[in-house]
């Protein structure tokens, strides 16, 4: 890669496509630029292309709408329903039309998918009532055969990589994206990206919970878009999931659709009480809520039961989710073909990755409302239609060609020296400092702040308003110490700044949405129903001045396909479920 | 705990481990000769690194790497 001087602040570089981030989405958009004709395309990754991000660590479990086999009708039907309405249903028909295409190419290229008589084969959804044909997975031998085929795919395209690079903000001039700007995270070098059309594809946030998946989504994209003055739709909802409290296993998907149990510290099988139709099927939002319930009550610990399996399932959790053995079996919970120990679970963040807001989507080409910048994979605030591997395929596929062509009509973009030059003191801040906070604190203090179930799974305004005045005196007493020792110090201080960044905006919208929503893990305990009067709208936000403002962006239902029967409140069940258990004495543990 | 050890007899310094961590845990020391373990406390214990090493020379701790705040 050609690089020059700018204005002795750091190295320069040109190029027609500029991709912010490395997971599926990001090559997608990078491949796909390329083929649609950009001469160039650099890919700009934090950590290593293909091994950092949520897609290297994804479990091999993937949910397209096949064509040929698929009823089309029987999945649009089932994801609009999932969200009450709550969905965009001009994107939801993309992305179940247009996922097939990335997985037959991925097929081609040599991706490890599992297969029976030479089909993909089909294993019945944790997300989908399995007393009737609807919505299936698919299977493949883990994120990082994925990626490593992807990866080899991108490089053969002529994409060129620039791996260990944090990009810390983007270049806006005359109100478009013209590139970004960065450092090495080794050698500490500044670099400036000067880009005719800009994609952004770094995922959402997780604030570090949970999963060694999510540990890089710590909303860089989002909060840069927002620095940006970029408009972020649906941030109020953070999806939870599920973890296991020592060890850090992937699989839900395969684990439930093999037939595991949640049982409670009285050996109860309680989820048939919470959703009696789907069970351990239900969603992520309501096993979470469930779990959190059934604590409350005093029913915990909560128990993942999967001792159960025959070795014929251990082995093919085993194929499908090859880390979940050599994890589980270093612990002392599996012993060659069976799993031995029942794993106590938690409820924690996935983040806003897959159902959770992002950047907003503006039309079918993946533009944000910044001109020249795109959004690809699950930090957009698109909706949930499979898996967020199929959502990245369409949207990265889309963001990509999209800005190919943008960058064919535009010039390179040119920009004052002095607003590199603020950028670039925003980036350096805490690297620039003699001493101060190291970034851990400031994770640990939104940790404590957020990890608690009121507040990870169940909100009332009080504690949103609590864990707020907690991120302003994290914003206002910890990040104006923060400390870097190093380039890669700095990283960890940058995203530090960003996930408070997130948090804030995350805190603040979830105050507004005066309403509870399933689907997205939204769960108001003093506002337990679900509005489709007064609630069928979106939440957008974005910075004003030093400010910011939130508008509500009506769902454009009377022109959908799909409309709910009627507008009114309907109460979740799962909070009365609960009253009804009762409580019963803290079991000894 | 994550990422415990790199046997230093076993590590031929081929830059596997370096390359493959997605969190910049690990290093080559000065002399390039054999990898270690700098940013310990970054390690997400996603075992690529002792999956990817060649000479089984790297060892990860089963048990989450950082203690995570209890939701109750």
């Amino acid at each position: 890669m050609e690089w020059r001087d700018f204005h002795g602040l750091g190295k320069v570089t040109d190029t027609d496509v500029l991709v912010i981030g490395g997971g599926l989405a990001g090559a997608f958009a990078a491949l796909k630029a390329k083929e649609e004709g950009a001469e160039k395309v650099v890919l700009v990754e934090k950590g290593r292309f293909g091994s950092t991000g949520c897609s290297a660590f994804a479990a091999g479990v993937v949910q397209p709408f096949l064509g040929e086999e698929d009823d089309f009708g029987t999945w649009f039907e089932a994801s609009v329903k999932a969200a009450d309405y709550l969905i965009d249903q001009d994107i939801l028909r993309m992305y179940l039309d247009e996922a097939q295409l990335g997985i037959e190419e991925m097929d081609r290229w040599g991706v490890d998918f599992v297969k029976k008589d030479g089909k993909l084969e089909r294993l019945q959804s944790r997300y989908a009532d399995s007393s009737k044909p609807g919505i299936k997975t698919i299977m493949f031998k883990g994120g990082i055969q994925m990626m490593d085929v992807v990866t080899r795919r991108v490089a053969g395209m002529g994409v060129e990589t620039v791996n260990r690079v944090m990009t810390t903000d983007l270049l806006v001039h005359g109100g478009r994206a013209v590139g970004a700007v960065g450092f090495d995270t080794t050698s500490g070098d500044f670099l400036i990206f000067r880009a005719k059309a800009t994609v952004l594809a770094t995922g959402g946030i997780a604030f570090k919970d949970g999963y060694h998946a999510t540990k890089n989504l710590t909303g860089d994209g989002h909060a840069m878009a927002y620095r940006a003055g970029v408009e972020l739709m649906s941030y109020e909802f953070m999806p939870q999931h599920i973890m296991t409290r020592d060890i850090d296993v992937l699989g839900f998907t395969m684990f439930v659709g093999l037939g595991a149990r949640f049982v409670n510290s009285r050996g109860e099988d309680f989820m048939g009480e919470y959703d009696p139709r789907l069970r351990e099927r239900t969603s992520l939002g309501k096993l979470a809520l469930a779990i959190t319930l059934e604590h409350e009550a005093g029913r915990g610990p909560i128990y993942l039961d999967m001792t159960h399996f025959s070795p014929e399932q251990v082995k093919r959790l085993s194929e499908v989710v090859p880390m979940f053995a050599l994890i589980a079996e270093r612990a002392g919970a599996m012993e060659g073909d069976s799993i031995t120990e029942r794993l106590e679970i938690l409820p924690c963040t996935f983040g806003n990755i897959s159902r959770g807001g992002g950047v907003r989507v503006l039309n079918e080409r993946f533009e944000t409302s910044l001109p020249g910048l795109y959004v690809a994979g699950p930090g957009t605030a698109a909706p949930r239609a499979g898996t967020a591997l199929t959502e990245s395929l369409v949207s990265g596929t889309r963001a990509g060609r999209f800005a190919a062509q943008h960058a064919k009509g535009a010039g390179i973009g040119e920009f004052a020296k002095e607003h590199v030059e603020a950028l670039r003191e925003w980036a350096f801040e805490p690297y620039t400092r003699k001493d101060g906070i190291e970034p851990d604190l400031v994770v640990t203090s939104l940790q404590e702040t957020i990890i608690p179930s009121r507040i990870l799974v169940i909100l009332t305004e009080d504690k949103i308003r609590t864990a707020l005045q907690e991120v302003e005196r994290v914003k206002e007493t910890e990040l104006p110490r923060l400390f870097a020792y190093d380039p890669h110090y700095l990283r960890m201080a940058d995203e530090a700044r960003n996930m408070v960044q997130c948090a804030e905006l995350w805190l603040r919208c979830a105050m507004v949405r005066q309403e509870s929503r399933p689907d997205f893990g939204f769960w108001r305990e003093d506002h337990p129903y679900v509005d489709n009067g007064d609630w069928l709208k979106w939440t957008a936000i974005r910075k004003e001045g030093e400010g910011y403002s939130i508008v509500m962006i009506p769902v454009p239902i009377e022109r959908y396909r799909l409309k709910p029967e009627k507008r009114e409140r309907a109460n979740v069940e799962m909070f009365e479920i609960a009253r009804r258990r009762g409580r019963h004495g803290r079991a000894a543990h | 705990m994550g990422v415990l050890r790199i046997d230093q007899e076993a590590c031929t310094g081929c830059g596997v481990c370096v390359q493959v961590c997605p969190m910049d845990v690990l290093r080559m020391d000065a002399s390039g000769d054999k990898a270690f373990i700098k940013y310990f406390r970054d390690c997400q214990s996603c075992f690529l690194c002792e999956v990817e090493c060649g000479e089984n020379a790297i060892y990860v701790n089963p048990y989450r790497e950082r203690r995570l705040p209890m939701p109750w």
